[in-house]
């Protein structure tokens, strides 16, 4: 066994669109062991959700893996068949979804959706089943848990009907959780309550955690490794503590500084990221951030940079970070 | 009470004296509860100032920043615009005040028509207060369009061509179309990515210098708001709890909800994630039937006998709270 829950290795997903093929993801590899939590952080469009929609294959009628492998401890997950993997999601892989109307249905009280889980996916049963969906209830945060159980999904308000889809999500203690930005709609003191609950599923029933976000506060509270994504690709993975203190990648470091730091005054000017993500459809030549990198050398306009070990257990994408490394190196050598 | 400031004695733009919104509850025919979605607010904000609305989400920001601008009759209480007051003022009589208060939103896409041009969605205040048209529109949509630091070739293109960013940009150009004084910035950032936010977030705070701008800034990202704030109001159920000057209401929080909520603030560095902390309990009570006494006291840690039958005022100089035991 490879020790790993999830093993990702040179994902690349593709849809068709009318004006022909885009690929959203390219070439993803990262690896999580159990009880690990990896957060995957990049700006809107970079191809966070439908990495995280690839690894259970749940792409549409449009897109597909074209290539790569996805491994649930070992087990390759992309020949599976759609029945087996009806079978995976769920009980072994739980998602909580960017959008929460979607995974509730409307025609079912939250309670029966909660025991359904429960049932289908552990072997509690009855009275048990029932308790532990109330208990899940509450520990989510849920006023009155035990009325909600018997309401409908309209009835709730968005924070709890977010609330109640991460409920069902770890009711099942799941090997592998996938959360979407799971808290991006909540106030920081729910989303406080609901970090904690996850944090307590890591460490208590061994669940690997994929916490999607774009929030550095969130993945400095929850993260063991991150993975920095920018349009499609991996540009930077490193454990959380080396990525807030040396952040490698020109991105990364642009990230970080564009964040009103909390203890910072008013006077001042934040230092923003100069332009937005590219489109799909007109990625740039060479490296993907050149255009609004402050590091970009003229190898960065022509030549695409691969994913280089950096330092232990770090990577990082760039032709500039790169050549720092290896200078420093140099140095130290001699 | 109204707090003032020592640097700013003079009158305020924009004075509020037990600001009341309440609507009605739509829970059945009969039912004839109402949510107090504003309840007794008074805020003084200076020209110039920057005066940050925080709270958790349904606290009654948006209402407060809607009523504030008169978007919304309020239900009790008095509204003072440049010392005049306007709290029961007809639409018509508001007509030439309209210009000088104006309102930036969390989406921007969908507060810009999709099938106008970017031209016409910028020109389309000025000709509806009369203000320049033909020529003289032209070349003021194209300075708004600097202002907002958008290349003049947009003009021509529809609100989807641009990027989340971008769209906030034009929002705010539509905002500045009939050189406001007093902008109520409901949540401008929190749909924009970090990077993005802070391109805003800058482009804001160059507008206020740039044109003398007062900015109300409801916000729930607190690093935005603490970046862009000169004072602070923290809300909870309809009612101001904590009001001063940024840093200190931040650094040395006196109302317990205020402590609580910024000790919820995920901090954006690994070493210091194992931080003792506090975690508020339990969700926001129903704001068409608030606890009696102090609002807070079902989730106050410190709640003690009186916090369960008095209510508290919003006291102290400078640096104001509603709570019978404040911290510090
Ligand atoms: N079904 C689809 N068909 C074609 N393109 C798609 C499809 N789904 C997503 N995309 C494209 O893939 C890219 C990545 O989208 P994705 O939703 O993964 O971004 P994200 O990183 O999750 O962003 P956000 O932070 O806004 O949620 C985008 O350019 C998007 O338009
Ligand atoms: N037009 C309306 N009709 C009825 N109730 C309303 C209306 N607008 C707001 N409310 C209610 O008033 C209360 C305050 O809402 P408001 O939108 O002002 O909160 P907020 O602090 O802006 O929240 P958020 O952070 O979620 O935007 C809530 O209980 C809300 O449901
Ligand atoms: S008045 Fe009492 S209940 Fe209210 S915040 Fe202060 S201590 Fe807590
Ligand atoms: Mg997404
Ligand atoms: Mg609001």
């Amino acid at each position: 066994m490879s020790g790993y829950t999830l093993e990702v290795e040179n994902l690349t997903v593709a849809f068709r669109t009318e004006l022909g093929e885009v690929r959203p993801v390219e070439g993803l590899t990262f690896a999580v062991k159990p009880g690990e939590t990896l957060c995957i952080v990049g700006e809107s469009g970079s191809g966070k959700t439908v990495a995280a929609l690839s690894l259970l294959r749940l792409l549409g009628k449009n897109g597909g893996i074209r290539a790569g492998s996805v491994r649930l401890n070992g087990e390759e997950l992309t020949r599976k068949s759609e029945t087996e993997m009806r079978s995976i999601r769920g009980r072994d892989i739980a998602m909580i979804f960017q959008e929460p109307m979607v995974s509730l249905n409307p025609v079912f009280t939250i309670g029966h959706q909660l025991t359904e889980a429960i049932r289908l996916h552990t072997d509690r049963r009855g009275k048990a089943a029932k308790a532990h969906a109330v208990e899940m209830l509450r520990r989510v945060g849920i006023p009155r848990p035990e009325a909600v159980y018997g309401e409908y999904p309209h009835t709730l308000s968005g924070g709890m009907r977010q609330r109640a889809m991460i409920a069902m999500a770890v009711a099942c203690e799941p090997r592998l959780l996938i959360a979407d930005e799971p808290t991006t709609a909540l106030d920081v003191t729910v989303q406080a309550q609901i970090l904690e609950l996850m944090k307590r599923l890591a460490a208590g029933s061994g669940t690997s955690i994929v916490l999607i976000t774009h929030d550095l506060g969130v993945v400095a509270e929850m993260a063991d490794q991150v993975a920095v994504m920018y349009a499609g690709q991996i540009v930077e993975t490193a454990d959380v503590y080396s990525l807030f203190e040396n952040p490698l990648h020109p991105y990364t470091r642009g990230l970080m500084r564009s964040l009103p730091a909390f203890g910072s005054e008013r006077e001042g000017r934040l230092s923003a990221i100069p332009g937005a993500v590219p489109p799909l459809s007109r990625l740039p030549r060479g490296c993907r951030f050149h255009p609004r990198c402050p590091m970009a050398e003229s190898i960065c306009e022509s030549e695409e940079p691969e994913l280089q070990p950096a330092e232990v257990s770090r990577r990082v994408r760039c032709w500039a970070a790169s050549g720092e490394i290896r200078r420093f190196a140099g140095r130290q050598g001699g | 009470m109204t707090v003032i400031t020592e640097s700013n004695a003079s009158r305020p733009l924009l004075q509020l004296e037990g600001v009341k919104k309440y609507y009605p509850s739509r829970k059945g025919l009969f039912a004839k509860g109402r949510i107090q979605a504003v309840d007794g607010v008074t805020l003084d904000v200076h020209a110039g100032e920057t005066v940050g609305l925080v709270g958790e989400s349904g606290c009654g920001k948006s209402t407060l920043g809607r009523t504030i601008i008169r978007l919304e009759h309020s239900d009790a209480g008095r509204i003072l615009y440049d010392g005049e007051e306007i709290t029961a003022y007809s639409v018509r009589r508001m007509r030439p005040l309209r210009t000088q208060m104006q309102m930036i939103f969390q989406d921007p896409y969908s507060s810009l028509n999709p099938r106008q041009r970017v031209e016409d969605i910028l020109a389309e205040p000025l000709i509806a207060h009369g203000l320049p048209r033909g020529e003289d529109a032209r070349r003021s949509v194209g300075k708004l369009l600097d202002l907002v630091q958008l290349p003049r070739s947009s003009r021509s293109r529809y609100p989807h061509e641009f990027s989340g960013g971008q769209r906030q940009r034009i929002g705010i150009a539509r905002a500045l179309a009939l050189k406001p004084r007093l902008i109520v910035c409901d949540e401008p950032v929190s749909a924009l990515d970090v990077s993005v936010q802070a391109q805003i977030l800058n482009l804001l705070k160059d507008l206020q210098d740039e044109l003398k701008l007062t900015y109300v800034f409801i916000g729930h990202g607190l690093g935005a708001v603490r970046y862009i704030s000169t004072r602070v109001a923290v809300m909870y159920l309809g009612k101001i709890v904590e009001l001063g000057e940024t840093n200190r209401v931040f650094d040395a929080p006196r109302h317990p909800y205020t402590s609580l909520l910024l000790q919820a603030i995920p901090v954006a560095d690994p070493r210091r994630r194992l931080r003792e902390r506090l975690v508020l309990q339990g969700e926001a009570p129903n704001p068409e039937n608030p606890p009696p006494g102090c609002r807070f006291h079902p989730r106050c840690p410190f709640a003690r006998e009186r916090c369960f039958s008095e209510a508290p005022s919003l006291t102290g100089n400078g640096h104001a709270a509603a709570c019978h035991y404040p911290l510090g």
